[in-house]
């Protein structure tokens, strides 16, 4: 390192800088200014986080509900398929096999869905709004 | 001038989460622990006063508004860095435009002088102030990359990343403002 490298490495060499009481001021003013902002976003933010939050929660129960109509109808099918084939054939009706499997596949394609929102949507809604709360 | 690389060294050990979650104490010691550095910096953008303590403010909020997003990414310090430049070339930027607008009515507020005054270093007898004075007629870049590459420490390729540009041109306003430097002030080697 030469000289003039050594002289650059010196604070002195790059100018004025503030004294530490004008640093200490502008912190401090910055500090009030960056907690009033911050108060302003606190009391406006929570009703709309609020309703994110709602929103988030029924998708996700609407999704649960939907699979529990799954597992329902699964079980549906399992437990009566024999009696409901032999009292719907006289009926002329769909058999109880059909009507399941419909059933099943409504509910599988329904809960995929709702989950499938749940995911895309609520997540980057719930980011959104944490990132506004900052 | 307190603000030297020793001070830099100190924070750039810490990360955002030494200072999350935000509370207001958090950002208190956040504020009294980067706004020493982040004054220097922004001191060397040469603005007038007022605007100078507008930028760290502006620095600072800005810092604080984004720190419980900060990822990480880069240090902590570095990324303050970043913010303070920003800053600082947006004020100046402003600045030139008002002195512009301002310039035939009101000459003397013309605060920094793009034209170079070499006849101010000669004669100037401490070497300090000597370097002080060259600094003054380096043009932006050339200036700002010496103070973070001999001040801050900063790598090249670290400046490059600050300021938008590559390693090469980095090293060549460094060897362009010394040999200005040495020019000016007639420093051996």
């Amino acid at each position: 390192m030469d000289k003039l490298e050594q002289l650059l490495s010196n604070p002195d060499s790059h100018g004025e800088t503030p004294s530490d009481e004008q640093v200490r001021a502008w912190g401090k003013k910055a500090l009030e200014r960056w907690a009033i902002e911050n108060q302003d976003v606190r009391s406006t933010a929570p009703q709309s986080n609020r309703f994110a939050e709602r929103l988030h929660e029924a998708i996700y129960w609407a999704g649960a509900a939907a699979c529990l109509a799954y597992l329902v109808s699964l079980l549906y099918s399992y437990t009566s398929s024999a009696a409901a084939d032999f009292s719907m054939v006289e009926w002329n009706l769909p058999s109880a096999n059909d009507f399941s499997l419909m059933l099943r596949a409504n509910s599988v394609l329904i809960s995929a869905v709702i989950c499938a929102i749940g995911l895309a949507v609520t997540r980057p809604v719930r980011e959104f709004w944490l990132r506004q709360l900052g | 001038m307190r603000v030297g690389s020793l001070k830099v060294e100190a924070t750039s050990t810490l990360t955002a989460a030494d200072f999350l979650p935000l509370t207001h104490a958090n950002a208190n010691r956040f504020v009294e622990t980067f706004s020493l550095q982040i004054s220097g910096q922004v001191a060397r953008f040469r603005l007038p006063p007022d605007i100078t303590q507008d930028v760290v403010q502006e620095t600072l909020i800005r810092a604080l508004r984004g720190l419980p997003n900060f990822r990480g990414d880069s240090k902590l310090s570095t990324w303050l860095y970043r913010i303070s430049y920003r800053e600082g070339l947006r004020a100046v930027e402003r600045w030139k435009r008002h002195r512009d607008r301002n310039r035939p009515l009101n000459p003397e507020i013309d605060f920094r002088s793009d034209e170079a005054d070499a006849s101010e270093v000669v004669g100037v007898q401490d070497d300090v102030l000597k370097v002080r004075k060259a600094m003054e007629q380096l043009p932006d870049n050339q200036r700002l990359a010496l103070g973070y590459h001999y001040l801050d420490g900063l790598g090249v390729a670290e400046i490059a990343e600050l300021m938008g540009s590559t390693a090469n041109t980095i090293k060549s306003w460094l060897k362009r403002g010394r040999d200005r430097l040495r020019e000016l002030t007639e420093i051996e080697v």
